[in-house]
């Protein structure tokens, strides 16, 4: 109900159906971009680079190795994309089972939990980020791992939360008389209650891991070259800046929307949903 | 309020505590040799350095002597600027980025605040529109970005413009360096931006909200003019929302300065956050995590505090 | 009203916390670098420590040349001259060198004896220090009578051929002849120390905090800090104790250390600095329109590819020729570098002296030109040899700074392009890097040699089978004959030609894959005039001769 409800309110509202439609744009484009140009996202010629956008087939221009501008930012619109949504499902679904648990036991284990939890919040997420590249190589997957495992815990809190307030609710106290375990609770009560919450949240954690990709990618921590999503295009074309400046503006254009879109729904569905 | 402090202090001890055995932990097992060089040095002499920290004791017992100083408040002594204590470090590099966040965290409240009032009065004209967009950047814009932007436009063309117009050596805004208060202004308003543009939206909200409540509609009807309704009760009821993201909002300010300090060359301690994992220089990553939690926990009972002085409703627990 | 008494609270606290910070700041710093004869510039970073003996990096060298003099100073050619030592006499067989050294003293006043060399050199030779860490670069020290033994644990401190005759004379005995010992004797291990300055340091941890700050530096050169701000600036000032300060035109150099290179190229567009590194082409170009001076130098360094010869498949001799010959330099140097950077067709960067001429001339380049057309027949060969079907894929690690991943995509492009075979670049910080060629558990590795002293066999020493830093593990008992011949040759023009010898040899194997000679560019303000840039590490940034016009 919660979820037909919110997506009654995007299709209500003109701006989160525009933001719906461009992010539905730029993935189908992501995939199918390989129709659509000849060139491919790594092969260099170096007789062609810093062409300015519009010059002969290379739309958005090319960079320093004389690579289309236009291939590399669908290559990175994948990247970035996958990265965004499979960190922010991660930690959800970490934040959900962990708040979930933490709520429905109570006493001495929520409290051990939540001392973790703390724990987790309170290192400086970049050292644990930087360990693990150490430890397992720079890649997409390293990535998301890194970035689900730093910050899993604001939706831990929320849960546990939200756990804590319906557990003693009539309807899951009197389930709780007739004997149904914790877990068909968690399932059947409280998770579906909650799912307004879990939705804002996953729309809020999208576009903030598609940023501190952009940040690792700024620190010099991104995936690997040649493969590039949108923060490193940015950063790469950053040192261009002053002579070339479509380098770093289409990229950081494509950041930019695509994190208003995920805002703009994301607050739709928070309206919908009374906050 | 003195149990509240009593207990968040006990939580407080075991979070410190287990961030340290964890960092200690994940330090001590990462891959590799402590010390490699590239240079000719005899294998002898690496040994002796490791035992010189002590790195070649059993790894428990490394353990229990780091948790021995860390009790006495000694965080030991940096493996990569070998003579320089971590406390020693911290301490002349965090004022500067406490110096830094709270001049941020000023900007974004106050220019938060006004904007959002700006924004909510004029509800759907073009004033909510500019702060509309204001907000949208702060939001979509990367910190390191803005960074670097500002500093080429602000810094550099219209600092330039300005000494050339007055033909003084007059610098408005210095491009790097962190001397006086002018070097101050436009770090600060840039890593201030993304917290701002959450205040703005939330303030616009929350007093949007606030001014349809009853008690405001009764007092329009008891012919308060709407200048003093909004002083009054609006402003006050609106902000309560604001106090409780003020935690995470400065902490992500005061930690997460590293891409502004580093553009602006501003000696905080965003730098040795980033460098010190790499360098593994192990007693510093301990002891930065164990100083960034200590903020954190901090920061969080402040905001704590201040909210139920606020909000008498609320019981510390 | 409890709660808007909180608010106002709060605001005023934040408002008196900025005051505060505000009034620390000295205003009439921000008016320095308008005033003359002071000279703006960027070194990059925080040096870790100002201690001649333990300074590693290029960083603290660039204070530290400024701070400190040796016995031997290197001229505006990077050629030794008299520092300390006014002149000094080398023995027939060219085992000892007597250094007379002037009247000199220390920054504070008090006289410099030899004793201050003695005590230095034995510190940097220490294996086991008491109260600091093992200089690392003490090896370079390991061409004197004893100083091996006594760095390796195994000889004792009285053993070490280095004598302080009288105050001013010091006589030091050599195991061997070293004809680049003067080249040793101005690098920064051998610097001076005032042991009486040292013992009054306090220790923290056990550890002196001789050169951590300020006030626990005490030098001989040209310069004194003036003020250290860490992480911030370090202001130079003219030293008057200083032997030769009439000549020394400067009053005052202000350090500034900005970690990120665009920021520095707006504060040198603002004025800020006099003089700023460039690492991309079209900033040279955009800073020369606006009217500064672009100069280039060669760094000394040599970028290339270490190959690991053991490697399953790197041990074919053809397939390395193949990766060698896949890379077009011309297109490397001019169309993805373009920092001045030369080809570089065999591994002894041509700052290296070899006799007349440098060594470079004298050997003459070892991988022939334009030769991709070669690398494919090269990698059949391998194929055939190593019994595959299709090309291995290789890994190549690369560390975190822009410059090594742009080259890094270009040598991917090309090796893909040219000899058919796919890489994969692992990035990683350079610690990680270390480690990893340390245990040889890599392919291939993107890196950047420069000696420590001016001298083919800083350069060729690392493919010795038993050197420290033989990554490569190239493995020839003909090589390493070669090279102790060299060690023990007396006559130059014999040891120049045994050292062309064994390049050649070297390259008849190609164990690793040289790039290109790094050359850097910077940006200097027309009013600057005589900057030096060296091709040494302690002379990289030397404004001994620095004036304003």
């Amino acid at each position: 109900m919660f979820v037909s409800r919110a997506v009654k309110a995007i299709v209500q509202n003109r701006i989160a159906v525009t933001a719906l439609l461009f992010l539905g744009l730029v993935f189908i484009v992501s995939l199918i971009y390989p129709l659509l140009s000849e060139y491919n996202y790594y092969a260099h010629n170096l007789d062609n680079v810093f062409l300015p956008p519009f010059s002969g087939k290379h739309v958005f221009g090319t960079d320093n190795f004389g690579r289309d501008l236009f291939v590399r930012v669908c290559e990175g619109a994948k990247i970035s994309l996958k990265i965004g949504l499979a960190a922010a499902l991660i930690q959800t679904l970490i934040g959900i089972i962990y708040g979930c648990l933490s709520g429905v036991y109570g006493g001495i284990i929520d409290e051990i939990m939540m001392r973790i939890a703390d724990m987790f919040h309170s290192i400086p997420s970049l050292i644990i980020v930087i360990l693990l590249t150490t430890f397992m190589g720079r890649s997409e997957m390293t990535i998301i791992i890194a970035l689900s495992i730093t910050d899993w815990t604001g939706m831990a809190k929320i849960m546990r939360g939200q756990t804590l307030l319906l557990r003693e609710m009539e309807f899951v106290q009197s389930a709780k008389v007739l004997g149904v375990g914790n877990l068909r609770i968690i399932t059947k009560h409280i998770i579906p209650n909650s799912m307004g919450a879990i939705l804002v949240n996953v729309m809020l954690s999208i576009p903030a891991a598609i940023f501190a990709e952009a940040f690792l990618s700024f620190l010099g921590l991104g995936i690997e070259i040649p493969k590039a999503s949108w923060g490193t295009l940015a950063n790469e074309g950053f040192v261009y800046a002053s002579s070339y400046p479509w380098l770093v503006i289409i990229p950081l254009s494509f950041i930019a929307v695509i994190m208003i879109c995920f805002y703009v729904i994301g607050d739709t569905i928070k309206d919908a949903l009374g906050g | 309020m003195f149990r509240f402090i009593c207990r968040r202090l006990v939580l407080s001890l075991i979070t410190v505590w287990m961030v340290v055995t964890f960092t200690f932990l994940l330090m001590h097992h990462m891959p590799g040799e402590l010390f490699v060089v590239k240079k000719n040095v005899p294998p002898q002499v690496l040994e002796n350095i490791t035992q010189k920290y002590g790195l070649d004791r059993p790894k428990l017992e490394q353990y229990f002597i780091y948790l021995g100083n860390v009790v006495r408040g000694d965080l030991g002594i940096s493996m990569k600027y070998t003579n320089k204590s971590v406390n020693t470090i911290i301490s002349k590099a965090f004022p500067v980025s406490v110096d830094l966040g709270l001049r941020a965290l000023f900007i974004a409240l106050s220019m938060g605040i006004i904007l959002g009032i700006i924004a909510a009065l004029n509800k759907n004209k073009p004033l909510d529109d500019i702060t509309l967009f204001i907000s949208v950047i702060g939001v979509a814009v990367p910190g390191f970005v803005l960074g670097t932007l500002s500093q080429y436009l602000l810094c550099y063309k219209l600092t330039g413009f300005l000494s050339r117009v007055t033909g003084s050596s007059f610098r408005l805004f210095p491009v790097s360096g962190w001397k006086g208060f002018s070097y101050t202004l436009v770090p600060s308003a840039v890593l201030a931006f993304g917290a701002m543009a959450i205040i703005i939206r939330m303030m616009r909200s929350s007093l949007l909200d606030v001014l349809e409540l009853n008690y405001i509609v009764n007092a329009k009807v008891k012919g308060l003019s709407s200048r003093e309704i909004i002083t009054k009760h609006g402003i006050k009821n609106a902000l309560f929302p604001i106090v409780s993201v003020l935690g995470p909002l400065s902490v992500s300010i005061l930690l997460g300065s590293f891409a502004i300090e580093k553009i602006f060359s501003i000696p905080g301690l965003g730098h040795y956050l980033v460098t010190s994992v790499q360098e593994k220089d192990y007693t510093m990553v301990i002891g930065l995590s164990l100083f960034t939690s200590l903020i954190v926990i901090l920061v969080n009972t402040i905001t704590d505090i201040l909210y139920s002085i606020m909000d008498p409703r609320v019981q510390l627990k | 009203m409890r709660f808007s008494k909180g608010i106002i609270l709060l605001t005023t606290c934040l408002i008196c916390f900025s005051m505060i910070f505000a009034g620390c700041s000295d205003p009439k710093k921000q008016e320095a670098f308008l005033e003359e004869n002071i000279l703006n510039i960027s070194i990059g970073g925080e040096p870790e420590v100002l201690d001649p003996q333990l300074a590693i990096d290029v960083y603290p060298m660039r204070v530290i040349n400024a701070v400190f003099e040796g016995l031997c100073r290197n001229d505006e050619k990077g050629v030794p001259m008299p520092g300390v030592a006014k002149f000094w006499d080398i023995s027939e067989d060219k085992l000892t060198y007597t250094f007379y050294l002037r009247e000199a003293t220390w920054s504070d006043g008090t006289q410099i004896t030899a004793k201050d060399f003695k005590d230095a050199w034995l510190r940097a030779l220490d294996p086991n220090p008491k109260d600091h860490q093992p200089a690392l670069m003490g090896y370079l020290l390991m061409c004197i009578e004893g100083a091996e033994n006594y760095l390796y644990g195994e000889g004792s401190k009285e053993d070490v051929g280095i004598e302080a005759k009288d105050d001013k004379t010091l006589v030091v005995k050599l195991t061997k002849p070293t004809p680049y010992f003067l080249q040793i004797v101005s690098n920064s291990v051998a610097m001076p120390i005032n042991s009486e300055f040292y013992s009054k340091q306090p220790l923290v941890e056990g550890m002196s905090k001789y050169g951590a700050d300020i006030e626990n530096v005490l030098g001989n050169g040209p310069y004194v800090i003036k003020e250290w701000n860490h992480n911030e600036d370090i202001v130079l000032e003219k030293n008057p104790n200083y032997w030769n300060a009439e000549n020394i035109k400067l009053s005052t150099v202000n350090l500034r250390i900005i970690p990120d290179n665009s920021s520095a190229i707006t504060s040198f567009k603002a004025g800020e600095l006099d003089i700023v590194e460039i690492s991309e082409a079209h900033q040279r170009d955009e800073l020369k329109a606006k009217g500064a001076v672009v100069e280039s130098y060669n760094t000394g360094a040599t970028q290339y590819v270490s190959i690991n010869n053991e490697d399953k498949y790197l041990k074919n001799v053809n397939l390395r020729k193949a990766l060698v010959y896949g890379i077009e330099r011309e297109s490397l140097v001019n169309k993805v570098v373009k920092d001045g950077s030369e080809e570089a067709y065999a591994f002894v960067n041509p700052v290296v002296g070899g006799g007349n001429n440098s060594f470079r001339q004298e050997t003459g380049d070892l991988v022939r030109r334009d030769n991709t057309a070669e690398a494919e027949s090269f990698a059949l060969k391998s194929l055939v040899e190593l019994k595959l079907s299709d090309m291995p894929k290789l890994s190549l690690l690369v560390d975190d700074m822009e410059t090594s991943k742009r080259d890094a995509q270009a040598l991917q492009e090309m090796w893909r392009k040219n000899v058919g075979i796919e890489v994969e670049i692992e990035t990683m910080s350079f610690e990680s890097i270390q480690e990893r060629m340390m245990q040889k558990d890599y392919q291939m590795v993107l890196l950047r040699w420069s000696g420590d002293y001016n001298d083919p066999t800083s350069f060729l020493e690392i493919f010795e089978t038993e050197n420290y830093f033989n990554i490569v593990g190239f493995n020839n008992s003909e090589y390493d004959s070669l090279m102790s011949k060299a060690r023990e040759e007396t006559d130059e023009k014999k040891r120049m030609n045994l050292l062309s010898e064994a390049e050649e040899l070297l390259f008849k194997y190609m164990p690793i894959c040289p790039l290109y000679y790094v050359h850097n560019s910077y940006a200097v303000k027309p009013k600057v005039k005589g900057l030096v840039r060296g091709s040494s590490a302690i002379q990289d940034m030397d404004f001994y001769w620095t004036y304003l016009e």
